[in-house]
């Protein structure tokens, strides 16, 4: 009896110490699988990190290629001398150039990405103050327009025309209009850079650059732009094709009614002509 | 959970805030209006710089589409759902780095609503990182 006892208390702890290791091989299983799942997760944060630096680094690469809309590389500004040559000792008082009481004014509606603008600004603007403003006889008020940037999907003419108009708060517009139109780009083209922006601004003598770059967004320049832009809207339209294009001219006695010259389309000498056959008669 | 709950709350705040800034510049790009400009005056100059659209797209439009697609996985326990809002909140704050960077430096002008938009990002990214990390997988 004892034997058979022993034999069978033997087979049974036999059997438990057979069962027990499965119990403990059973236990930590979840704990495996949790670490399992901690260690699948770390890996794939790191190749989460791995995946966000890669797409940043194209964005930022799309970003420093400037919105990778195939910008024009500013390489260094032009005309610099000439220009503050051209304005030296000719008053201004914020868009206007010239005598305050010349008998005769122009005002100028033109957009930084006008090209007819530019050819104007470069041909015939340096002929007219040479022959005109100079001498105390005409005064010249700027009235920038910024509505190609619709047509182009573009924000450089405002850009430009919130530092020139920036600029005038320190009676400097006109070298800032000139230098721009020296270093005019094609339309379009994202030519308007902040570094051109900025060499613009250091470019001209008397201008505390630094507060017209921070002045650009002042309420004092986002009202000039829509004044002008409604003057410009008032203007009759061009009998010719019904549309307002740039540049624009109101030409008359100071004070007085001003009678609207139209782009002719035909180049600087062209819109200059046009413009001396009003003013010339003014002041007979 | 209550943790995890906290956690869900403040992505969720996070990127509700986020989006109201994105849609805001996002609506003031596209109708042309005036921003408003609550501190610093150089919203302007900055939201229409180069800088700020990429592939003519403005990065306000992305950075947008980028929050809502991090507010919807508020709302999952799905692994993958939660590793791509880590991945979009790192790529964020990469990128609002970047940004950061070029308005200080580059532009040199100073704009209220993205430097809001950067305190999001910067924020979002470690809540997002720690929720992947700790979320509970959803019961089958």
């Amino acid at each position: 009896m004892s034997g058979r006892s022993a034999k069978r208390r033997r087979r049974e702890a036999a059997l438990a110490a057979a069962q027990r290791p499965k119990r403990s091989r059973r236990l930590p299983s979840s704990s495996v699988r949790a670490s399992d799942r901690n260690a699948r997760r770390r890996r794939q944060l790191l190749l989460s990190v791995g995946a966000a630096v890669v797409i940043a680094g194209v964005l930022i690469g799309i970003s420093l290629a400037r919105g990778g809309s195939g910008s024009a590389k500013f390489t260094g500004l032009k005309g610099k001398a000439a220009v503050i040559a051209r304005f030296k000792g000719i008053p201004q008082q914020g868009l206007a150039l010239g005598n305050p009481k010349a008998p005769v004014t122009v005002e100028e509606f033109a957009d930084f990405q006008c090209p007819y603008c530019g050819e104007w600004a470069r041909g015939a603007l340096p002929v007219l103050v040479r022959k005109y403003v100079l001498p105390g006889k005409l005064r010249i008020v700027f009235r920038g327009q910024d509505f190609l940037d619709q047509n182009f999907g573009t924000s450089d003419s405002e850009r430009l025309l919130r530092l020139a108009l920036a600029a005038a708060r320190q009676n400097r517009l006109w070298q800032v209009v000139d230098l721009i139109y020296t270093n005019q780009g094609s339309e379009g083209s994202h030519w308007g850079s902040e570094a051109l922006i900025r060499a613009v601004a250091n470019a001209v003598p008397g201008l505390d650059a630094a507060r017209a770059l921070s002045e650009r967004d002042s309420t004092w320049v986002s009202d000039q732009i829509s004044a002008a832009a409604t003057r410009f809207q008032s203007t009759p339209p061009n009998p010719t094709d019904g549309n307002r294009g740039t540049p624009t001219f109101l030409v008359g006695r100071t004070g007085a009614h001003m009678d609207t010259i139209y782009p002719t389309g035909g180049g600087a000498a062209s819109e200059l002509a046009a413009l001396a056959a009003v003013i010339d008669p003014l002041l007979k | 959970v209550t943790r995890q709950l906290a956690l869900r709350i403040a992505i969720g705040v996070l990127t509700l805030a986020g989006i109201g800034i994105a849609s805001y510049l996002t609506v003031i790009h596209f109708s042309s209006g005036s921003l408003y400009c609550p501190v610093g005056g150089g919203c302007e100059t900055v939201q229409k710089s180069p800088e700020s659209k990429l592939l003519g797209v403005p990065v306000a439009a992305l950075g947008l589409a980028s929050y809502l697609i991090v507010f919807a996985t508020v709302f999952l326990r799905d692994q993958r759902a939660l590793l791509l809002a880590a991945t979009l909140a790192l790529v964020g704050i990469a990128f609002s780095g970047w940004l950061l960077y070029v308005m200080l430096v580059r532009i040199d002008a100073v704009c209220a609503w993205c430097v809001g938009n950067d305190i999001v990002a910067l924020l979002l990214a470690p809540l997002a990182l720690t929720r992947y990390l700790s979320e509970e997988p959803a019961p089958a």
